[in-house]
């Protein structure tokens, strides 16, 4: 062990190396040191403790612990005092000694537990400053997340009224760096006037009562910024000096509040529009339009009025028909009024469409609008209102706020107008109508118009009379001659021949059981043009329970099967899109961005560092190669894309044993070379109409797979088989190579740039094109594989059809 | 407290020699390791013998992408060694990515001292010292 005296006195150092001597610690080394100034020559001899007397020629009293702890962070330290020294050496104690002696005392068995007293002491303390060291680490940490979150935190000393802000608190309400300590007046001021009065009632509640705070409010920055703020508080209960403090945390959810306003905002708009539609499907009559149409711009649109008024044919007067939250007074002054000229009203009636007055008080011309203000109108729009023969009259909405009319709320109202308009003109149509209907005796004829447009046919067979008859819209549904004499078989011929078996079966045995049945079928029109048909039949029983009818409907539904296919396309092909983006953006952030970053580190040495002719050369190279594998991901990423593009080539029928021999032709020389066999097996299906092009990439990845992941072991032997399945090709390749480990890698197999092995040479291209040439011609890829038994990969295409 | 040895993973020979380079300047007395394969990284940090003086430990730069073991399976084959030899490891992620998911994912991991986007500036490396 090596100790440090330092002492000025000779004869104190001769008592303390006695007492030494005497105790456990006799063979201790010790260095001697007469000032502070000398003990500075002992810092790296791993001094682990210090005896100091506190007189020294060139420091006294507390000074000394305080010199020599800076010098001997880690030592133990013990002050040595005279008689009268009691009191410092405590003072002592405080500053960091971790023990003293009085030097009356000194003997073998005192020193002796003197130091080992300050040893624990000392060990004690080192560890209190390394937890010290962690927690200013973890507040270091805390500030960055705080940064990250936006979040910052504050903390307010009730007794001595100070408030400290974290950093991102200062950043948050635009305070300077210095400002830790905040006069919590000071921070007030920054709250909105609006909130301000109930931050400081909650606040005093908080401290009072310990009621929680939590509080959205605004706060005005000094530059003049608002943001709006989450404020969470609660009084600090882990403090252990007992004093009260409250700590907060503040979150800017400027944005938040911002996104929500604008979805408010939407729903608003979207509430009114709905309203208005429900509204005109609802009522027939204009008067009550009118009203319901003020009530909801007032409840669903939250403006502060509404009125809707009519022109008077040939005059300048309008008169109000319609309003809501409109007062006695301001009815009293719109019941019947002139116009003004080159007013809002006039703009609206020449010109057919609205007018915005953005700012009533200071709208120049305008007659009213000191009295409009005085009730809280501050902007208002002029809308339109039209039936089928132009303008009869005006909708006027008022706003409590100024420059309310912005580009989306007149977009809705503009919408608003136009759908009054369409129920206008339609109380017309439907008087209308009503005339004629009127002159229509039979509603057979209705039915049948309704049937025509619905591409509804119907069929009754009397059994009593065993007659059939068939409605106009049936022949025309299946595009036959009206003159052909109807009956069952008729029907059942016109069924596709694929299905007509299962279906008359479906049909005859309903009828022997005299059950309603129902079915899908194809049908082909006019014997050509195939079209999908949905029938329905029922059967009528008179009061002794006997079957005297059966009759039932036929129903096209092509179109709505041709919509449904095509909605299934496009959801398919929007998330074929988003995993492509997906797959882009991580070819981006990956791929990409590898090369650029060893061009950058490279260019980095290059431009800084002097460097050898080898070594210059060697980092000029690797530039050269990164730059190459950079053109290689661009390559890559074109050819995907320009895949997806090139559907529209035109397909041809491929023969899978030429297309294999093809191949085998083309690589012979590594087929050779590996000893692969590859057998093929085409006997049931031998070929497809397809894009040739992109089978044989399928094709030729898949073989030169097989051969490059071969096991080194035994022979490669490649099978390749067709046949059908559930209506569809299937295309099977079975290798006995090493296989690829699918629970780990089951995800990724057909990712672009994924690679499974270390060994072989590879991009991690090859099974993303075969995949997306696969879904391109409309196929589906699916493999299985055990390590080193092999695997198979196994592609499904629909077999094509002409039509549909 | 500098470190008594870097051990550079990445199967990106280009990576591994700007490394190297920046190493050997910054830190001309200290080992400098690297490995194309992930694997034999591995061995190599657990038949290392621990270094005598307590402070000294292994610094590992550890990229995520790489076929077979990629930087994910290294750390949990890494969790698996004696206590006393993971203590004096310390490793820190070095990844081409800037996707923020797998910034996350280093920044979480408990066995993660950091994650170092490529490429490593000087300071960066500097800074070593620091840590």
């Amino acid at each position: 062990m090596n100790i440090l005296i330092v002492e000025d006195n000779p004869g104190d150092i001769l008592l303390l190396r006695t007492a030494l001597k005497k105790s456990s610690f006799y063979n201790a080394v010790v260095y001697l040191a007469s000032s502070i100034e000398q003990s500075k020559d002992f810092t790296s001899s791993n001094i682990e403790l210090v005896l100091v007397d506190l007189g020294l020629p060139d420091s006294d009293g507390v000074n000394t612990v305080l010199a020599i702890n800076e010098l001997y962070v880690e030592s133990a330290v013990i002050v040595l005092t005279g008689m009268q020294d009691e009191q410092i050496a405590m003072h002592s104690l405080r500053e960091g000694a971790q023990n003293y002696l009085n030097k009356s005392e000194l003997s073998g068995p005192v020193i002796d537990r003197a130091i080992r007293y300050s040893f624990e002491r000392n060990q004690i303390i080192q560890k209190l400053r390394a937890t010290d060291r962690k927690l200013l680490q973890h507040k270091v940490f805390l500030e960055r997340a705080q940064q990250l979150a936006h979040v910052g935190s504050w903390k307010f000393d009730v007794e001595s009224n100070m408030l400290k802000l974290s950093t991102e608190a200062r950043r948050l309400f635009g305070l300077y760096e210095e400002d830790i300590n905040v006069h919590p007046e000071e921070l007030i001021e920054l709250i909105h006037p609006a909130d301000r009065h109930l931050y400081e009632i909650k606040l005093t509640e908080l401290i009072n009562t310990e009621f929680p705070f939590d509080f959205i409010h605004r706060i005005v920055r000094k530059d003049g910024i608002l943001r709006w703020f989450h404020t969470q508080a609660e009084i600090d209960t882990i403090n252990a000096s007992g004093k009260k403090s409250v700590v907060g945390s503040i979150q800017d959810i400027t944005e938040t509040k911002e996104a929500e306003d604008k979805i408010r905002k939407g729903n608003r708009l979207y509430s009114f529009i709905s309203h208005i539609n429900q509204t005109i499907v609802v009522i027939k009559d204009s008067q009550q339009l009118f009203e319901r149409a003020c009530n909801i711009a007032v409840h669903q649109g939250k403006f502060c009025m509404a009125w809707i008024g009519l022109l008077e044919s040939n005059k300048r007067t309008v008169k109000l028909v319609a309003s809501s939250q409109m007062t006695d007074n301001i009815i009293k002054r719109l019941t019947e009024f002139e116009y003004e000229i080159n007013g809002p009203i006039e703009k609206v009636v020449i010109g057919a469409d609205y007018h915005v007055v953005n700012d009533i008080t200071n709208e120049a011309g305008m007659k009213w609008a000191d009295f409009a203000s005085e009730n809280g109108f501050l902007s208002c729009i002029t809308l339109p209102i039209c039936n089928s023969k132009g303008v009869i009259g005006v909708f006027s909405i008022f706003s409590s706020e100024k420059h309310f009319f912005d580009k989306e709320e007149v977009a809705m109202l503009h919408e608003v107008s136009g759908d009054i308009r369409f129920a206008l003109t339609n109380f017309d149509k439907e008087s209308l109508r009503k005339q004629v209907e009127k002159d229509l005796e039979k509603s057979e004829s209705r039915l049948r118009e309704a049937q025509f447009i619905a591409l509804i046919g119907s069929w009754e067979i009397d059994l009593k009379s065993n007659q059939h008859f068939w409605s106009d819209s049936l022949y025309e549904i299946f595009g036959i001659d009206h003159s052909a004499p109807v009956s069952r078989e008729l029907f059942e011929s016109m069924i596709h021949p694929d299905e007509r078996d299962a279906c008359i079966e479906g049909m005859s045995s309903a009828f022997e059981s005299l059950k309603n049945s129902s079915f899908n079928f194809r049908f082909l029109k006019y014997g050509t043009e195939l079209r999908y048909g949905f029938a329905e039949s029922r059967i009528e029983f008179d009061k002794h329970g006997n079957p005297v009818r059966i009759f039932g409907i036929v129903k096209d539904i092509t179109q709505r099967m041709q919509a449904e296919a095509e909605r299934e396309k496009i959801v398919d092909d929007i998330i074929q899109r988003n995993k492509d983006l997906e797959q882009f953006a991580y070819i981006v952030s990956h791929n990409l961005r590898l090369p650029v970053a060893n061009i950058l580190g490279l260019t980095e040495v290059l431009k800084n560092e002097e460097l050898t002719d080898l070594l210059k050369k060697e980092f000029v190279s690797s530039i050269y190669y990164s730059a190459q594998k950079l053109d290689d991901v661009v390559k890559d990423l074109n050819h995907v894309l320009t895949v997806r593009r090139e559907i529209d080539q035109r397909k041809e029928y491929v023969h899978f044993e030429t297309l294999v021999d093809d191949i085998k032709g083309s690589i012979s020389t590594i087929i050779d070379h590996s000893g692969a066999i590859v057998r093929t097996d085409f006997s049931e299906i031998d070929g497809m109409l397809t894009l040739k092009g992109y089978l044989y990439s399928v094709f030729y990845n898949l073989i030169s797979n097989s051969i490059k992941y071969r096991n080194a072991d035994i022979d490669l032997e490649v099978k390749i088989c067709s046949y059908r399945s559930k209506g569809k090709i299937v295309l099977e390749f079975t290798d006995n190579g090493t296989g690829i480990d699918l629970e780990k890698n089951q995800e990724n197999i057909f990712g672009l740039y994924k690679r499974f092995h270390q060994n072989v040479e590879g991009k991690g291209m090859g099974l993303y094109m075969v995949k997306s040439q696969i879904e391109t011609l409309g196929g589906k890829i699916s493999v299985t594989s055990k390590v080193n038994i092999g695997t198979t990969f196994r592609i499904e295409f629909d077999i094509p059809t002409n039509n549909l | 407290m500098l470190p008594g040895r870097f051990i550079v993973i990445d199967d990106d020979p280009i990576n591994n020699q700007l490394c190297k380079f920046n190493l050997r300047k910054v830190y001309p007395d200290v080992d400098v390791l690297c490995f194309e394969a992930p694997a034999e990284g591995l061995k190599t940090l657990k038949s290392l013998t621990p270094f005598d003086t307590p402070e000294l430990y292994n610094c590992v730069l550890l990229d995520i992408n790489m076929p077979e073991i990629n930087g994910w399976d290294f750390l949990d084959r890494f969790s698996l060694f004696e206590p006393k030899a993971k203590e004096q490891v310390k490793i820190f992620i070095v990844s081409s990515s800037i996707d923020p998911i797998d910034v996350k994912k280093a920044q979480d991991h408990p066995l993660v001292e950091n994650y170092l986007t490529k490429p490593i500036s000087r300071a960066t490396f500097i800074a070593f010292q620091e840590v």
